[in-house]
């Protein structure tokens, strides 16, 4: 065995996070590692790292007792954990992101510049990633910046490298890739930790697994002995509950929005239309139009011209994100950290932010506590939000959480359309299920949502009508009949080569 | 493969109780300021019992006074993530050319109007510098600050400006039923940035667009017009605590207030607003200023030999600020 964590127990500050934990990864073996947000996942991963030390229980890495190891040691010994969000330096050459820390130095202790390109070609080639080392890390995509970062771990010897989500926000095609990258390296004797959200993923890459409950491991399934179902109710530790959608508003087909001929960097002429308590999905590759009309619907993304109808009246596209929340178009971002919450304030304030200008204004800009206080505790109790109070600051709260903030922050304006973008991204499988049978139940009280995701599986079980992007156009749409993730898949590729 | 054993919500209750346990602690963490601040008139009024007369407290508040209103102003550009290096230029030249017109036959409340309103337009060149021309605000606001600093020099030719009428005077040196007024002002400036940064539409936007700009702008709060306004307000108190100060002291000198720029940032983080922004309250920023104070003063009380007031007072700021970072990560 490469790898044995046996009996870890982990406190903080009183609080238990870990209780008994145990887990064995052998050699040249994908090892998947699964849990709620908070389940104690991370915890668990800094303790095999030695960022944190266990309170009781012992980590073995070859044969070796390695609890009081620091975290160079172990990395030293070939444990290395790549995190979730890439950790290249942007303005450096590919080149120099690899060699990072392990200069090849002159005597004299100045770095020897020369031979560091032609060395990094090299050593990409051999695992198999063909990218310019001149190249500064930026330029590259964000599956190649994830596979820059495993080759730096590989680089330095690592045996066992620990995957911290490394799909999230990368597209099914991209996640294709990372994954044939990271087989052929366990072919080549490489052992992995991998984390994710998705359990097919999970269950498609891993030779066995373990789930972490409340600090608890249950370790030791084959992925062929367990399905997704299984699984999930595994890592809730109850029933979850699949979302399926409800039938739609009967038959009139009632306009609340057309776009027509919107023309901008990425769009060429993009056209649809979305009827009263529907839910459309919208499939396309990065650059195809998909995300770009999500943005610019909400004045993120800049139009040059076009044209859209909400409601059966023309209007301007917004500007503005301030303009569309006039228009009462709600946009929900793929990115949680950057365009969603405010990690310092409380729930409360968070979920205001969207209406302070509008509902919440009293006489002189006073700000109405009262009914912000009110509108906060509604949405608090009916998406089920986990803190101790509205009065918490966001930043404590799991993924899922903050992500409950978000929508409950969008859904305050009282919106006639909600766009929303990868908005189960990261987040635990109850808190995916919450928020997508929430979206079931406003649609049937009017709202029309737009709704662009990677996952396919989750789309297909919401949407009822999907149009697919290509080179910034509609090219094709269907109403979603019993689709699997599959067909999906294959229309989505066919369109791309029809046009191409 | 059963899991129904598992009662997940039994394990809540006693979750919430050890979340409610350090409490205590907490409260002490948040407040240290002003823990720091009785423990300090404490340890003043052991060494010399005369720390605690009724002259030498009023005295303190008077001193504050100038230094809270210009650190209530710099808070507001801070909370944003900024900072505004400007204000001691402002402070000096907008009194200078004040009291300058004054003297030169304008009425002394159309004096004030004009210290005000200057401090008000230079805020707000800085707000839209930073905000529409993405200039950096601490260069920006550091050169605007020696134009103004260098701009009073060649007004007044290196001279000072006397002679105020009683009028203009009487809020820094006046006083009603024995007490003095200078603290008033400042007090209802005080609680005026309460009630902006609790109760209002704009507070709350400050706070977002300090907390997380692109999420406040994605919410739909304009934040260019967030900046410009913080720099606007930051400049107009800084004009008025350049009025206040003159009027204190009678007189607008060349080094007028030059010494007040480091202490309004100690004053201010130590108070626990935030330099990346986005957290702070106006109590915290009323016990920094009045701790620093409380440490000026009484050095000189003490009677410790002025070559060594600066250093041992740098040295209390260090403390203080030692204290709060740690603080910071303890509560991490």
């Amino acid at each position: 065995m490469l790898l044995e964590v046996s009996g870890i127990y982990k406190s903080f500050s009183g609080k238990e996070v870990l209780r008994n934990v145990n887990l064995v990864v052998g050699h040249g073996e994908i090892h998947g590692l699964v849990g709620k947000n908070g389940a104690g996942k991370s915890t668990l991963v800094n303790i095999i790292s030695g960022v944190l030390k266990s309170d009781k229980g012992t980590v073995t890495f070859n044969q070796q007792v390695i609890n009081r190891y620091s975290v160079l040691e172990r990395q030293e010994l070939g444990i290395y954990v790549v995190p979730q969000h890439a950790t290249i330096i942007p303005e450096f050459s590919v080149a120099e992101n690899l060699f990072l820390g392990i200069w090849p130095r002159k005597k004299t202790g100045f770095v020897e510049w020369k031979p560091i390109f032609e060395r990094a070609a090299q050593e990409l080639a051999e695992y198999g990633l063909h990218i310019d080392p001149k190249m500064k890390a930026k330029d590259l995509s964000l599956v190649d910046q994830r596979k820059l970062n495993i080759v730096r771990a590989l680089f330095s010897k690592a045996k066992l490298i620990v995957l911290d989500e490394p799909t999230t926000a990368l597209s099914a095609d991209e996640r294709n890739s990372l994954f044939e990258f990271v087989l052929k390296l366990k072919r080549q004797g490489t052992s992995f930790i991998f984390i994710s959200h998705y359990l097919e993923e999970i269950l498609k890459l891993s030779d066995r697994l373990t789930v972490i409950r409340d600090g608890q491991s249950f370790t030791g399934y084959s992925t062929d002995s367990i399905d997704e179902r299984e699984l999930s109710n595994l890592i809730v530790g109850e029933d979850v509950e699949l979302c399926m959608r409800s039938k739609p508003l009967g038959g009139e087909n009632i306009p609340v929005l057309e776009c027509r001929d919107i023309i901008g960097i990425d769009m060429d002429g993009v056209s649809f239309r979305l009827n009263r308590g529907e839910i459309l999905g919208l499939i396309g590759f990065p650059g195809s139009g998909a995300r770009e009309i999500c943005r610019a619907l909400f004045g993120l993304h800049e139009a040059y011209s076009g044209q859209i109808q909400l409601n059966g009246n023309v209007k301007n596209i917004p500007k503005g994100p301030k303009e569309a929340l006039e228009q009462r178009i709600v946009y929900v971002s793929y990115d949680r950290h950057q365009e969603g919450v405010v990690q310092l304030l409380s729930i409360k304030e968070n979920i205001s932010l969207s209406i302070l200008g509008s509902k919440l204004k009293k006489l002189i800009g006073m700000l109405d506590t009262q009914k912000e206080t009110d509108n906060a505790n509604t949405y608090f109790n009916k998406l089920n939000i986990k803190a101790s109070s509205i009065y918490e600051a966001v930043g404590n709260l799991s993924g899922g959480n903050q992500q409950k903030v978000v929508i409950s922050k969008a859904l305050s304006v009282d919106p006639s359309v909600l766009i929303i973008d990868e908005p189960t991204v990261g987040i635990d499988v109850k808190s995916r299920e919450e928020i997508l049978f929430l979206i079931d139940e406003l649609t049937q009280l009017g709202l029309s949502v737009l709704y662009l995701t990677n996952d396919y599986n989750e789309l297909l079980r919401v949407a009822d009508r999907l149009i697919f992007f290509s080179n910034g156009k509609v090219v094709r749409e269907v109403n979603n009949e019993g689709f699997t993730a599959e067909q999906v898949i294959e229309m989505r590729d066919s369109v791309k080569d029809g046009v191409a | 493969m059963s899991t129904k054993e598992t009662n997940l919500t039994v394990s809540q209750p006693s979750l919430k109780l050890m979340r409610e346990k350090p409490n205590f602690v907490r409260l002490f963490a948040n407040n240290i300021v002003w823990f720091l601040l009785v423990f300090g008139i404490i340890i003043m009024g052991l060494i010399d019992s005369s720390f605690f007369s009724k002259s030498i407290l009023q005295n303190i508040l008077v001193q504050t006074a100038v230094l809270g209103v210009l650190t209530g102003g710099i808070s507001f550009v801070l909370i944003i993530g900024e900072i505004d290096l400007s204000i001691v230029g402002v402070l000096a030249f907008s009194a200078g050319l004040g009291t300058t017109l004054m003297n030169n036959g304008l009425p002394w409340f159309a004096a004030v109007l004009v210290i005000i309103m200057f401090g008000v337009f230079i805020g707000f060149i800085n707000g839209w510098m930073v905000a529409k021309l993405k200039a950096a605000a601490l260069i920006e606001t550091l050169a605007m600050g020696l134009i103004l600093q260098g701009a009073l020099m060649a007004l007044t030719q290196g001279r000072s400006i006397i002679n105020f009428p009683e009028a203009y005077s009487w809020i820094g040196q006046g006083t009603i039923g024995g007490l003095p007024v200078l603290p008033i002002p400042f007090l209802l400036v005080y609680l005026f940035i309460y009630i902006v940064w609790k109760k209002t539409v704009f507070g709350r936007s400050l706070f977002a667009t300090g907390g997380n700009t692109k999420s406040a702008y994605v919410s739909g709060i304009n934040v260019d017009r967030i900046k410009i306004l913080a720099f606007t307000i930051s400049g107009g108190l800084a004009g008025f605590s350049g009025y206040l100060l003159s009027a204190y002291m009678g007189a607008v000198t060349m080094t007028f207030g030059s010494d007040l720029l480091m202490y309004t940032l100690a004053a201010a983080v130590i108070g626990g607003v935030s330099l990346m922004g986005g957290r702070g309250n106006i109590s915290g920023v009323l016990g920094g200023v009045l701790l620093l104070t409380v440490i000026q003063t009484g050095l000189q009380i003490l009677g410790i030999s002025s070559y060594y007031v600066t250093m041992v007072g740098g040295l209390m700021i260090f403390i203080a600020v030692v204290v709060d970072a740690l603080k910071t990560k303890y509560l991490q």
